[in-house]
């Protein structure tokens, strides 16, 4: 029986294929903004006996394994899959910094992106101002192989499930990364609420 | 209270914080507003037993003076035409939240004296409905508490696939 948020959400879904109905659109946003956390919300077209009806899912982790590997779904556009990207990634980030320290988290995440150069972040990385890591201990390594067997994962997923190509994964996932270290350490939120001057 | 007066307030009090969190997918402006003003006729039979069903005439003129005190120029048609006519449809749920509390305050300003009218055991039923809104108000906490709730930190753990 469903008892979280997410199990309902899966069950509803569930149930509505195994009634004969589909999911015929699906859009993400994480609806960000300068002045508040981002709300990751799911938009599905869902269509049953050839009514067509739409639900807003906040986004879970169980939501998102369903329609990842179970329904095997993409977003309607490229864009939205970007954005659906960040929020798994942030998610497994905020997962590895409830067992360490979050500022740990985001100086191994930077340390990870400086070593990957086909995500060409450099430039964004360079304006995080996140100390390198020490890198002797093997919490270090932990959460280092954590976050890259999320990234690479992921594109992975992209590739094999979702059928993007080799290209679009990358791409995608270069956007993606963007938006994980703009909403990890503020930046655009920092320009919005403090231009700097030129 | 009877559990099953009590699984009512319950159910006011979650439709309510729905309605007025995410009023579009209750379906137009206007009928979200009816809906949402029966609800409150629900919670006050709810809160004063002793009331009768049939009067919305206190409620309905509660609505009247707080929809003329929020437009200029209000006129006595449906807050949710008179947002959409002027471009102020964005402010519809914040009016709605705005007068459901006020309502209640409202409720509670006079609603021992609604509840007494007539009524022998003045105390004892003053006690009954402070007790219920208590009640009511622990129940819309709950409601709002679970939409805020955090949801479980867990990681999505992809499978092992090779790609170039």
């Amino acid at each position: 029986m469903a008892n979280t948020r997410g199990q309902f959400q899966v069950e509803f879904l569930t149930s509505v294929v195994a009634s004969g109905g589909q999911i015929a659109g699906a859009r993400f946003s994480l609806q960000r903004s300068p002045v508040k956390r981002a709300e990751p919300m799911y938009s599905l077209t869902l269509e049953q006996h050839g009514v067509r009806s739409l639900q807003e899912l906040p986004w879970t982790a169980e939501l998102e394994r369903f329609l990842l590997f179970d329904a095997r779904r993409k977003m309607d556009t490229l864009d939205e899959e970007v954005e659906r990207f960040a929020a798994i990634l942030l998610n497994n980030l905020a997962t590895a910094a409830a067992d360490t320290r979050k500022d740990f988290v985001q100086a191994v995440l930077v340390a990870v992106l400086r070593e990957r150069p086909e995500y060409d972040l450099g430039a964004l990385l360079d304006r995080t101002g996140a100390p390198p890591p020490s890198r002797e201990s093997a919490r270090y390594h932990d959460c280092a192989a954590f976050i890259q067997h999320s990234i690479d994962g992921l594109r992975n997923t992209a590739i094999a499930i979702l059928g993007y190509s080799p290209e679009q994964a990358t791409g995608a996932m270069r956007d993606a990364l963007g938006i994980v270290i703009d909403e990890t350490f503020h930046i655009s939120a920092a320009d919005q609420l403090f231009p700097r001057r030129s | 209270m009877s559990p099953g007066e009590s699984r009512l307030l319950e159910f006011v009090a979650v439709r309510l914080e729905s309605m007025l969190r995410r009023p579009a997918v209750w379906g137009s402006l206007q009928s979200v507003e009816e809906r949402i003003l029966q609800l409150l006729e629900l919670r006050r039979v709810l809160l004063v037993p002793t009331a009768s069903a049939n009067d919305t005439r206190r409620l309905m003129q509660t609505y009247s003076k707080f929809v003329a005190r929020a437009l200029d120029g209000a006129t006595a048609e449906p807050l949710a035409i008179q947002l959409e006519r002027t471009g102020r449809s964005a402010e519809f749920a914040t009016l709605m939240a705005k007068f459901v509390e006020s309502e209640l305050a409202t409720f509670l300003a006079d609603g021992h004296r609604e509840a007494s009218e007539g009524d022998d055991g003045l105390r004892s039923t003053e006690i009954d409905v402070t007790a219920r809104v208590l009640e009511y108000l622990r129940l819309d906490a709950e409601a709002r508490a679970r939409r805020h709730q955090a949801p479980p930190v867990e990681a999505i753990e992809f499978p092992d696939q090779k790609h170039s």
